[in-house]
């Protein structure tokens, strides 16, 4: 396919960019990484590019009076992999970006982006006119769903895409979204929109909003966390399966967690059993097993995607078996 | 091949080796083939990789871990590879000691061009670099076949060999009327002709006298057909090393060996340019690429694009390929001895991945890719078994 025609502003100013996002179908362009593909596969049209690559006040990333991180949402993924305050206090996140997509993508690519970009289903990214581009059929739900969602899919089982919201997540990160009107904090967990709340769109962002940025609440002492996905090619492939974690510990017992998979569901997806299961617990085999087996209590598998559920056990496993008291 | 080695309690590898054939089993008449390096490719493959000790340890290695290791081989042959007519080429021998060699065919980025200048290299005794090579373009060169079938350096290089073995004739025959000897009786060295009975006698090329009227030499030189009854094939031990976790059926390639016999190594560095690219599209195969169809609905391929049909990466190929060439001129085949490389490298490669996994886990896989999907799958299919049985 080819590009099709769109106009391209580059404003100056939050506030500027907010009067462009305001005229008719017109979309935010960070990196583009992801909007231009989507643009050329027809997924979905603008009428206006609005790029945000001026606004410079979305570049930094830095450490706050109260010991918080604010990374800007135009930091790429690549400074991410790479950033002491990041590096330092939250490797899961810095793990997590080195996930992600390509050396070159990594580059060009923004977390803002990577936290709005669209899903990668095959039938809603080609020419089937599925329910979340407006249709009335999910074509995943008797089609090829060996890489679509065991967990929240109602009516449309993509799965959320980004390797980097789910250890923001298990950080209990919040973004800021701005607007014409009043600027919002909200949890990252609450970021994301299920199909049955919404099946068209992917994040509570309304048109004409911008996600300024990504706050990391400080880091604490015993505080231990991890990101790792399983994938079918090494590297510019998204995960089949994946997991974050972040763990409190305190005199050996786990006095915290978060447990947040990739690959599992439409969004990222907590798995509070699991969680509730391992607090208060020193980590042996017989509780990281109860732990990971209710990660996937509630999983619906279809036809093609099951295995998905061992593969989470497994991975669950693995990586909480790591802080093993040994 | 490793069902049945096993089944018998024999190393794949001995399993092989007790069964090489001379005659191809598989062609009317079961013709000989002009050369068979299978062996060695099984006997020196196996040595380099260190087989016997690798596969005694590893089992032992595997104990209480998610990861476990594995080896595996396997041996393949091409089914063609040994090229034939037509190629024609025209060689030019300038005054000034240069040449001019004019080829049909295109140059993919295997380093034909290079292969091709090695050849007239060795009949004309003229430096690499003197020779400019035109090649692929419709206009200036003639007709040639696609680069494919592995075919292009057995079918090319014996018709530059011919042309340039044309032109010698026509200099050799001017250079013996100057130097009042018979052709037959001079040679050629470091472009210089001089007499074998008496090396005294000799004449710089470029000071040939009909050579520097004349301005050049043309040789045409075309591609003789195959010997009849003849089977030419190349063939190829393959050796792999990987790791797969039990828990989520990931597979890593932590190396990878090929030998192979592709008769004369025509260039060491574009023959492992060749057995390195022919490993890592193998490994495609093996691990990731998979056309996929909406079967059940529209009929519609829904992984037709570069990130949903996965060739691999940098980071699916292991850094520790060796390649060892037997390197034997098949001389019955053609005449510069070489047989096909290139395809030839990519059949056994899935086999010997999917072998090593099978000596990691115990999962005979009999299809393709080895992802973690699949993999996932036949260890659940694994657990129940053993679970039921238990
Ligand atoms: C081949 C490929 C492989 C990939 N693999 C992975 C992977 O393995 N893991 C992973 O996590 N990601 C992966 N990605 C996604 C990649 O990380 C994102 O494309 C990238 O981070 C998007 O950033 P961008 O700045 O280029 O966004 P853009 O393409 O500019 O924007 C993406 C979307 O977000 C919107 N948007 C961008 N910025 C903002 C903002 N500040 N506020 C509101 N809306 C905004 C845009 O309108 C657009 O819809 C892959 C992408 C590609 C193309």
């Amino acid at each position: 396919m080819t590009m099709p025609n769109f106009s391209y502003v580059r404003p100056k100013s939050l506030k500027e960019t907010f009067s462009h996002l305001s005229a008719g179908n017109a979309r935010i362009h960070a990196g583009g990484t992801d909007l231009l593909g989507c643009l050329r596969d027809g997924v979905f049209t603008a009428e206006k590019v609005v790029s945000i690559s001026q606004l410079d006040e979305l570049k930094r990333v830095e450490r706050l009076k109260d010991g918080s991180i604010r990374i800007g949402a135009l930091a790429t993924v690549a400074e991410l992999t790479n950033h002491e305050l990041v590096k330092e206090g939250y490797p899961a996140l810095a793990q997590a970006a080195l996930e992600v997509a390509s050396p070159q993508l990594r580059n060009q690519g923004t977390i803002g982006g990577n936290l709005c970009q669209k899903p990668r289903c095959w039938y809603y990214r080609g020419e089937f006119h599925c329910t979340r581009k407006g249709g009335t059929r999910c074509f995943a739900m008797a089609g090829e769903n060996q890489y679509h969602c065991i967990l929240g899919g109602r009516g449309c089982y993509i799965v959320h895409p980004s390797d980097i919201a789910p250890a923001l997540v298990a950080y209990g990160a919040s973004v800021e979204i701005a607007g014409a009107g009043e600027t919002r904090k909200i949890p990252v967990e609450k970021l994301f929109v299920l199909p049955e709340q919404g099946i068209t769109k992917e994040t509570i962002l309304e048109p004409g909003e911008v996600l300024t940025a990504v706050l990391l609440p400080p880091a604490e002492e015993g505080f231990h966390s991890s990101y790792r996905k399983v994938r079918a090619r090494g590297s510019w492939d998204f995960a089949l399966a994946g997991v974050a974690l972040a763990l409190h510990f305190h005199e050996g017992r786990v006095a915290g967690a978060r447990i947040v998979l990739s690959g599992a569901a439409p969004i990222p997806w907590r798995c509070p059993d699991s969680e509730k299961i391992i607090t208060g617990q020193s980590l042996d085999d017989d509780i990281i097993a109860r732990a990971a087996a209710a990660a996937m209590r509630q999983a619906r598998p279809m036809q093609h995607n099951e295995y998905k559920i061992e593969l989470f056990k497994g991975l669950i496993a693995e990586e909480l078996a790591a802080y093993k008291r040994s | 091949m490793d069902a049945l080695a096993e089944g018998i309690g024999m190393d794949p590898v001995e399993l092989r080796l007790k069964n090489i054939p001379a005659v191809s089993q598989a062609r009317t008449g079961n013709p000989p083939y002009t050369s068979t390096g299978f062996r060695q490719c099984l006997t020196d493959g196996a040595k380099s990789f260190g087989w016997r000790e690798v596969r005694s340890a590893i089992a032992s290695s595997n104990k209480d871990r998610n990861w476990r290791k594995g080896v595996g081989m396997a041996g393949g042959m091409w089914v063609v590879g040994g090229g034939g007519p037509p190629a024609t080429i025209i060689v030019k021998l300038f005054a000034d000691g240069s040449v001019s060699l004019n080829m049909g065919a295109s140059d993919i980025g295997t380093g034909t061009r290079t292969v091709m200048a090695l050849v007239v290299s060795e009949e004309l005794g003229v430096k690499p670099d003197l020779i400019d090579i035109d090649n692929a373009d419709t206009a200036t060169t003639q007709y040639a076949t696609p680069s494919g079938g592995s075919k292009t350096v057995p079918t090319e290089s014996p018709a530059v060999r011919a042309a340039a073995i044309h032109v010698k004739q026509q200099l050799l025959a001017m250079a013996a009327e100057e130097l009042k000897e018979k052709p037959a009786s001079l040679t050629m060295k470091g472009g210089t002709i001089l007499s074998l009975a008496d090396p005294s006698k000799k004449i710089k090329v470029t000071d040939v006298a009909g050579l520097k009227k004349q301005g050049l030499i043309v040789g045409i030189g075309y591609r003789g057909p195959n010997p009849a009854n003849r089977a030419i094939n190349p063939f190829a031990a393959q050796f792999c090393e990987v790791e797969v976790n039990i828990k989520t059926g990931e597979v890593r390639i932590l190396r990878f060996l090929s030998a192979n016999d592709s008769g004369r190594v025509m260039n060491r560095l574009t023959f492992d340019s060749q057995v390195i690219g022919g490993i890592t599209m193998g490994i495609g195969l093996a691990m990731t690429e998979a056309r996929i169809l909406d079967r059940n609905q529209t009929g519609k391929i829904v992984s037709g694009n570069w990130h949903d049909y996965k060739i691999p990466t940098a980071m699916d190929v292991p850094a520790d390929i060796v390649s060892v060439p037997i390197d034997s001129p098949d001389n019955e085949a053609n005449t510069t001895g070489a047989k096909g490389l290139g395809e030839p490298v990519t059949i056994p490669t899935a086999a010997a991945v999917a072998n090593a996994v099978y000596n990691a886990t115990g999962l005979r896989l009999t299809s393709t890719p080895i992802s973690p999907l699949v993999l996932r799958r036949a260890l659940a299919a694994m657990e129940k078994g053993t679970s039921k049985q238990g």
